[in-house]
């Protein structure tokens, strides 16, 4: 899928609701709890994170290509929906293949360690043992250099070949796809394309290139999860996301669990409340078990539900219009329960501490 | 005393390198070492530098901390050491995990190389570490950097003064640079602290490149130039341009004559930057468009041809940059193309990054309100560079003198360019010229001189052979099996 049309997937999915900064830091995947509060209202999770180095100006070229082609339009507070045609062409899509919430960016770090390891062996094989590493990055380089004393110890080059071979056979991936991919990989006497000539070989341009070399990764890894080889389960290691939280709200959530309020948690975290409040709307985005009742009453979490389901919104401010008494953060709460199996936000399940989280999302 | 130790060299040479003699100044330089003076030694580039500091700690053991400005750098040579098979070599520098630095930290002693950055040096936790560690000596790596007269002032540099005033037994010091006029030399002894340094200056001058210089009308010309001579002659070679954009655009122009080109600048990805090094290490590429962000620590001896689309900031940055040729000794070629408006942009790039006088006032009144350095520095526009400049000599002079220091940086700048131009504009042998203006002259006069001299690049050039073809794209199964070079059974 090309970037426009994963931005157009993305608009379709947050309609008329929010600003085109959403789809931006949705797909840098930015932490923030807007962001992971909007991944989780409008089902995103495939695109987050899938571009962490992208350009706003890149962004904007596309966004505005849209408009031009009248596929998207604002509405006067400058909040983005799709425009007949627009709509035509996203339900014509094929399926989003991406899988940004399993990964979230670590797809590089499994190609860094692949292209180093190809790199390595191709040289070693040809007698070569001294080359510029593709990576310059000494965390790649180390976990490449322990695989060589384990899992690739006395490994023959074919053995790698076959696996990759047979792993990317097994995918289910168009061959044009594979070949581009394979094209960015280095080895004795063959370096890897750069974007630039990539696109030009290819005629795609750039930005679709790393669009779908992201999504081959994302396949890649899944299907490879599913059927393991030793090598390449190894150069996998770690990359998938076994936490859906980010690490500062995970430890915000074992200090709750230990019993400190909020105020305790922001004084000797010395972070700012604010900081506090998007860690526990993450956590209650991603914790079945998350004690909503600690937070607001069960009559106004059934109020807010209710008429955010009668205006069919998720709107803040209209939602706050509607609820004055309360706060902006009890209603991200809310909201950010909505959607959860019914029994399970800590009303008639009382919590199972330290349990893990069952009923989350792609964790 | 003396004569042993040179005996010793010699063995210690064949030991640890394989090799049966020195190159011309390295000897001095590891003796001065090893007789623990402080060092400053000044020598061209290709003349094999990184022995000076490799060599001496096999003959007294520790471990040897080289302070290097430059990332990039600094990871190419622990790759390079690595290459070479010594495995006690670590970096320690910003590209570290958390708890990769940690290890290293926790086995400090167990290196006998310790790469790092001035930066990393006065954090206070590894400051501490450092101060535990039986230190053989210091090296400070491209000397040159710490000096503001240089072209490739860091100002992060200055703050290892700091921490060697801090040392209560400090070891030797010893300077290493490729390029550094007498007012950077001065510099250097005086930011190291360096007590009554050993001075080995070698003459930038190499003979195996010779030097042409090239009036041409404006960039169109220059183009011209360009794709006619490039047609005809094979590199490989670096054109050295301006800007980023001119690096795409004489890529492009190359690309679309058959010729195997490619950009490289600071605007591209990491990888990329990385693959189009190997592909011109690996001979995939023959010509190189690079900013000045292309160079440092590329290591291809076989380079036959730089090309100076523009008219370099600095005597000692065209010196750096030619230097780049022929470092196998091979017959080498430097052409700078120069036309009048040159001087121009180069005084606009050079005097980019530095701060106007009004700025720094600017910036003084916002520290004083109690504003962010970084909010004050985005409120000013300022690039990152200039930010580092600026908050480096607020913190040592305070407003009104850090003001009278920029105009005093920016007006060395002009004049350095100023002696460019002369130099572009002039008549008379044009090495005789260049190395003039650092203070030498030439040792002799190489049979390919230069341009004024008389020289017939058509004596020293390849005629090109072949308009290669470029490659499409490669099935993958075919592509992976050719990386690990079996064949589709296997």
């Amino acid at each position: 899928m090309s970037f426009d049309d994963i931005l157009l997937n993305i608009i379709s999915r947050i309609d008329g609701e929010r600003y085109k900064h959403a789809a931006f830091h949705l797909m840098k995947g930015k932490r923030s709890g807007q962001t992971l509060q909007d991944t989780e209202y409008y089902r995103l999770h495939p695109f987050f994170g899938m571009l962490p180095s992208l350009h706003a100006n890149d962004f904007d070229l596309a966004y505005r290509r849209l408009l031009a082609a009248g596929l998207i339009a604002e509405k006067e507070d400058g909040t983005v929906f799709l425009s007949a045609s627009g709509k035509t062409r996203a339900a014509s899509q094929g399926p989003v293949r991406l899988n940004g919430w399993s990964y979230r960016g670590m797809e590089r770090l499994f190609f860094a360690r692949l292209a180093l390891a190809v790199q390595t062996v191709s040289h070693l094989s040809a007698g070569d043992k001294s080359f510029m590493p593709v990576t310059a990055d000494p965390v790649v380089q180390r976990d490449v250099k322990r695989l060589f004393s384990t899992v690739l110890k006395g490994k023959k080059p074919g053995d790698l070949a076959w696996e990759m071979r047979s792993s990317l056979e097994a995918a289910g991936m168009e061959d044009d796809r594979l070949s581009r991919f394979a094209a960015r990989l280095t080895g004795k006497g063959m370096s890897g394309m750069t974007w630039y000539q990539l696109s030009e070989v290819t005629g795609i341009s750039e930005m679709d290139l790393k669009v779908e070399w992201v999504e081959t990764l994302h396949i890649w890894l899944d299907s490879l999860a599913k059927r393991p080889t030793p090598i390449l389960a190894a150069l996998a290691k770690g990359v998938k996301a076994e936490s859906p939280l980010t690490g500062s709200a995970k430890k915000t959530a074992e200090m709750y669990r230990a019993g400190l309020g909020m105020d305790d948690i922001a004084k000797q975290r010395n972070l700012k409340m604010s900081t506090i409040e998007d860690h526990f709307v993450e956590i209650a985005i991603n914790d079945p078990a998350f004690p909503i009742r600690d937070f607001a009453a069960p009559e106004d979490v059934k109020a807010v539900r209710d008429q955010a389901a009668r205006l069919a919104t998720r709107k803040l401010s209209v939602l706050k219009k509607a609820f004055p008494g309360l706060a902006y953060f009890q209603l991200r709460l809310i909201l950010a329960r909505i959607g959860k199996e019914e029994g399970a936000d800590g009303y008639d399940d009382h919590g199972k501490p330290g349990k893990p989280a069952e009923k989350g999302h792609r964790i | 005393m003396d004569t042993t130790i040179t005996e010793n060299l010699g063995s210690l040479l064949k030991r640890v390198t394989g090799f049966d003699e020195f190159r011309r100044g390295q000897e001095e330089v590891i003796r001065s070492v090893i007789q623990g003076r402080d060092t400053i030694a000044v020598l061209p580039t290709g003349a094999g530098k990184s022995l000076c500091y490799q060599l001496p700690v096999h003959a007294l053991g520790g471990t040897v901390l080289i302070v290097s400005p430059l990332l990039s750098l600094m990871e190419d040579q622990v790759a390079q050491l690595k290459m070479k098979g010594e495995k006690r070599v670590a970096a320690l520098n910003s590209f570290l995990a958390p708890k990769e630095r940690a290890e290293v930290l926790a086995n400090l002693g167990r290196y006998r190389f310790l790469f790092t950055s001035p930066e990393m040096l006065v954090q206070p936790h590894i400051s501490k570490r450092l101060k535990q560690l039986r230190i053989a000596y210091i090296v400070a790596d491209e000397a040159h950097c710490i000096s503001q007269w240089g072209f490739d002032f860091r100002p992060d540099y200055l703050r290892m003064r700091e921490w060697l005033a801090a040392l209560e037994d400090r070891p030797p010091v010893l300077a290493l640079t490729a390029t550094a006029s007498e007012k950077a030399i001065r510099d250097i002894a005086d930011y190291l602290l360096m007590r009554q340094p050993e001075l080995f200056i070698h003459t930038p001058d190499r003979p195996n490149i010779a030097m042409e210089l090239v009036r041409l009308a404006g960039r169109e010309e220059k183009t011209e130039w360009i794709l006619k001579n490039l047609l005809r002659w094979q590199g490989p070679g670096i054109i050295y341009v301006q800007s980023r954009k001119r690096a795409e655009e004489l890529a492009g122009h190359l690309r679309n004559r058959e010729i195997h080109a490619a950009a490289f600048h600071a605007g591209m990805e990491g990888e990329d930057r990385i693959l189009v090094q190997q592909q011109f290490l690996n001979g995939e590429l023959e010509w190189i468009c690079a900013t000045n962000a292309f160079g440092m620590g590329i290591n291809k001896p076989d380079i036959r041809w730089i090309i100076h689309d523009h008219l370099p900031s600095s005597a000692a940055q065209y010196i750096q940059e030619i230097g780049r040729a022929g470092r196998d000794g091979g017959q080498s070629l430097s052409t700078l193309l120069y036309s009048e408006g040159d001087a121009d942009t180069a005084a606009f790039i050079a005097t980019d990054d530095l701060p106007e006088p009004e700025t720094v006032h600017f910036i003084g009144k916002c520290l004083a309100e109690g504003m962010d350095i970084r909010e004050a520095g985005e409120l000013a526009g300022l690039s990152e560079t200039a930010l580092r400049v600026i908050s480096y000599w607020l913190d040592r002079l305070g407003t009104a003198q850090a003001a009278i220091q920029m105009d005093r940086l920016a007006k060395a700048k002009r004049e350095e360019i100023q002696s460019m131009v002369q130099f572009a504009e002039g008549a008379g042998c044009i090495r005789s010229r260049a190395l003039g203006l650092f203070g030498y002259s030439p040792t002799f006069r190489p049979a390919h001189c230069c341009s004024e001299c008389g020289l017939d690049p058509a004596q020293i050039l390849t005629v090109r052979t072949t308009a290669r073809n470029t490659a499409g794209l490669q099935g993958w199964r075919e592509r992976i099996n050719s990386l690990f070079g079996v064949s589709a059974e296997e």
